[in-house]
């Protein structure tokens, strides 16, 4: 048994509607995670496919398992599924220093980019760090409409640094810690180890690296995490 | 009936439609005749018909225009078909080609013999036998030529891509040069003849009145004249062709300059990619009863290749047609006419067809009402059979990942489409009905690209023996493949031959 049996889930909301499912104590045995993660660090890859600011490490696809059988129990009706479709997950340590980020990584992000009708995405992120300085997860609600907000995340994702400054003056360059034109911060889950938090994938968010300074490269100080994203069929509205 | 002539022709409408119009009739038409066009600068025009089929050739050419000055001008590339992708399934990828496939033998066309071959696995996929598709995928265009008589190099079919703003503009240098009277201003009110009905006018906001003998009707979906004043009506295809939005937007160039349209499936309809000298045009065309607007232009604007050049743009739409394309003395053109989505790009195909249509049937001053009921009649035809081909893409799919495939998988269709599959599967046989537009050769290529394939294949092959056929199969793809090594990469020719200054 990986995970907590008998989880004591606690609902925190944000800007009205949003809601964060969050775990304490999840894994029964989290610092065998982490010397995992040390031990196999030298396997572990950037990724150019979504927007992580460092390495990522898969998952064996026995905890990928045991996470989705341990989700599907506790979480996945909470999130709106009845059903999952797909799921991965992967360690994952934001490293990168501020000046190294791209445009797509001053902002903040959603995990739903092959969602199908019918479906959604959730996700969730576990702390597995001691230093809560290193920063939890910021989520955000956008403060314009949805296309408007769809063409900055392309540009994003498209243009180089300098042109996407040249078009978007009011979005910064770095780490998303606070409310900008675009997006409104409407909460943060601070980290604790063996903290597990899931959420919609609708939902915009961020890692909420205040201090890039503090980020390390090694798994056993840096902002280890293990990141699930399930995809599942909509429970009936 | 009077016997007097019908020189005053007014056209409601710019944009593709009304330009197309204008310039065609004041070339085919000449001098004595009269034609205003009135159009708005604040009224914005659709212009998502930027990818054509060969027959454009046709009109271009009875316009005297030069073909390089034409590419140039409007920033086109040439196209040999369209590839599509994921819609028979995901995964599926197949060219709708221009060009013929092979070379008949005996009475039997030529994908009778590969039909044999391929029931034997030694054949290859149907489009390693046609020089368009071969040269499609491998970014290669020249045009047919005399000198490569007896080759497929002479049987090159192709259309182009071109931008639709600059296409409606340089078909009004052409039209006003030739006498076309451009009025700026939008339509206030109509004027009929209180006992006919028939228009006699047209007011505009600034008061001027234009007044006409023949009204062509370019106004758009809303058919200001041919709906609004006539109330003429429309047939709703919706429950065969359910989608009624596109998003569109124009992005950066990032791939190649690829000669062929690209058609990828969706979730809940499908993409166009169109590729231009100086930018790419990118449109979802998709059902709102699957998905939101909203998330039809993020999902857009996630799969484009480049940085989008605008905000996507959502057009609304009702598949169908009026039930009157001409009716009284107002021709509808364009969207007026009715709406088809661009899947095989048939839209400005349908304006120019309408145009030629017109002048074939150009009245006199009494509207013979049988000329008009046989304008209607063969308009109708023409309608009918390309919503049978565009209703087939959908209905032939074997998806069943989102509600939309299922949806569109289990629709009944029309029966005129049903026995056309009913036939194919049977024994590959095809028979153009009356003047459709899809011939033999497209609906061979789109069903055996969808996966009908014929149970049994023409009973003449088997009057050859096996040898024969394979060779000829096998002939013919070595054929293919030695023509396509002189063909020159499509941007080179471009690059060589019809280069717009400020293409990227």
């Amino acid at each position: 048994m990986l995970f907590n049996p008998r989880p004591r889930i606690e609902a925190v909301e944000f800007g009205g509607s949003a809601v964060v499912w969050v775990i304490d104590d999840a894994l029964l045995e989290p610092v065998r995670f982490v010397d995992f993660a040390a031990e196999h660090w030298a396997h572990a890859r950037e990724t150019t496919h979504n927007a992580f600011p460092g390495p990522e490490l898969p998952m064996p696809e026995a905890f990928t398992a045991r996470l989705d059988a341990w989700f599907s129990e506790h979480l996945r009706r909470r999130l709106g599924g009845r059903r999952t479709l797909r799921v991965h997950s992967r360690f994952a340590m934001a490293t990168w220093p501020a000046s190294r980020l791209q445009p797509r990584q001053w902002l903040c992000h959603r995990d739903r980019d092959v969602v199908l009708p019918g479906e959604r995405v959730a996700a969730s992120v576990l702390y597995l760090f001691e230093d809560s300085a290193l920063g939890g997860t910021a989520f955000y609600a956008p403060r314009r409409d949805a296309l408007a907000t769809a063409m900055l995340v392309h540009d994003s994702s498209t243009l180089d640094a300098a042109a996407f400054r040249a078009r978007h003056p009011d979005v910064a360059p770095g780490y998303l810690v606070d409310s900008n034109a675009w997006f409104e911060r409407i909460g943060v889950v601070e980290p604790r180890f063996n903290r597990l938090i899931a959420y919609d994938g609708d939902l915009f968010h961020t890692s909420h690296v205040i201090d890039a300074a503090r980020l390390s490269d090694d798994p056993l100080a840096g902002r280890l995490t293990i990141n699930g994203f399930f995809t599942l069929r909509a429970a009936a509205a | 009936m009077t016997s007097s002539r019908v020189d005053r022709l007014v056209i409601v409408g710019g944009g593709t439609a009304g330009w197309m119009t204008a310039a065609a009739l004041s070339k085919t038409l000449g001098p004595k005749y009269s034609i205003s066009l009135i159009e708005s600068e604040d009224i914005g025009t659709v212009g998502v018909g930027e990818a054509t089929i060969p027959m454009i050739q046709q009109y271009n050419q009875a316009l005297q225009l030069d073909e390089a000055d034409f590419v140039r001008r409007t920033m086109g590339s040439f196209k040999l078909g369209i590839e599509f992708v994921d819609w028979g399934r995901k995964g599926d990828s197949y060219i709708h080609g221009f060009g013929k496939i092979g070379q008949s033998m005996s009475l039997a066309p030529f994908y009778q013999f590969w039909l044999k071959q391929r029931a034997t696995g030694n054949a290859g996929p149907l489009d390693d036998y046609s020089l368009n598709t071969v040269a499609a995928r491998a970014n290669r265009f020249l045009p047919a030529s005399a000198q490569h008589a007896n080759s497929p190099l002479a049987d090159i079919a192709y259309a182009y891509h071109f931008d639709a703003a600059l296409y409606a503009k340089y078909l009004r240098e052409y039209a006003e040069a030739r006498g076309v009277s451009r009025l700026e201003g939008k339509v206030a009110s109509v004027k009929q003849h209180p006992e006919s009905g028939f228009v006699t006018g047209v007011t505009l906001e600034d008061g001027r009145t234009v007044d006409g003998q023949l009204f062509i009707d370019c106004s758009g979906f809303r058919g200001l004249l041919i709906e609004q004043t006539l109330k003429t009506g429309y047939v709703d295809w919706s429950h065969w062709l359910p989608c009624n939005r596109a998003a569109a937007v124009q992005c950066e160039r990032r791939e190649a300059l690829t000669p062929y349209t690209r058609s990828t499936a969706r979730e809940a309809g499908w993409q166009w990619r169109i590729p231009l000298q100086h930018r790419v045009g990118n449109g979802y065309v998709f059902c709102a009863d699957h998905l939101s607007e909203d998330e039809a232009s993020e999902r857009l604007l996630q799969r484009v290749e480049g940085p989008a050049l605008m905000t996507p743009k959502i057009l609304k739409f009702v598949t169908g047609k009026r039930n009157l394309f001409w009716n009284k003395n107002v021709v509808a053109m364009g969207l007026a006419s009715g709406f088809m989505e661009p899947l095989e790009s048939t839209s400005i195909h349908l304006i120019q067809s309408a145009i030629a249509r017109l002048t074939t049937f150009f009245p006199h001053a009494g509207f013979d009402a049988v000329d008009i009921d046989a304008f209607n009649e063969q308009s109708h035809v023409e309608f009918d059979r390309i919503r049978d081909f565009l209703i087939f893409h959908y209905k032939a799919t074997t998806r069943d990942d989102t509600p939309f495939w299922r949806q569109v998988r289990d629709m009944p269709i029309p029966e005129t489409l049903q026995a056309k599959i009913d036939l194919f599967r049977s024994n590959g046989r095809f028979f153009r009905e009356q003047e459709e537009l899809f011939g033999e050769m497209s609906w061979v290529q789109v069903m055996i690209g969808k996966g009908i394939v014929p149970r049994r294949w023409h009973a003449l092959v088997d009057s050859f023996d096996d040898a024969a056929v394979a060779k000829h199969v096998e002939d013919t793809r070595r054929i293919i493949q030695n023509c396509l090594q002189v063909m020159p990469d499509h941007a080179d020719f471009i690059a060589r031959h019809c280069a717009a200054s400020a293409a990227v």
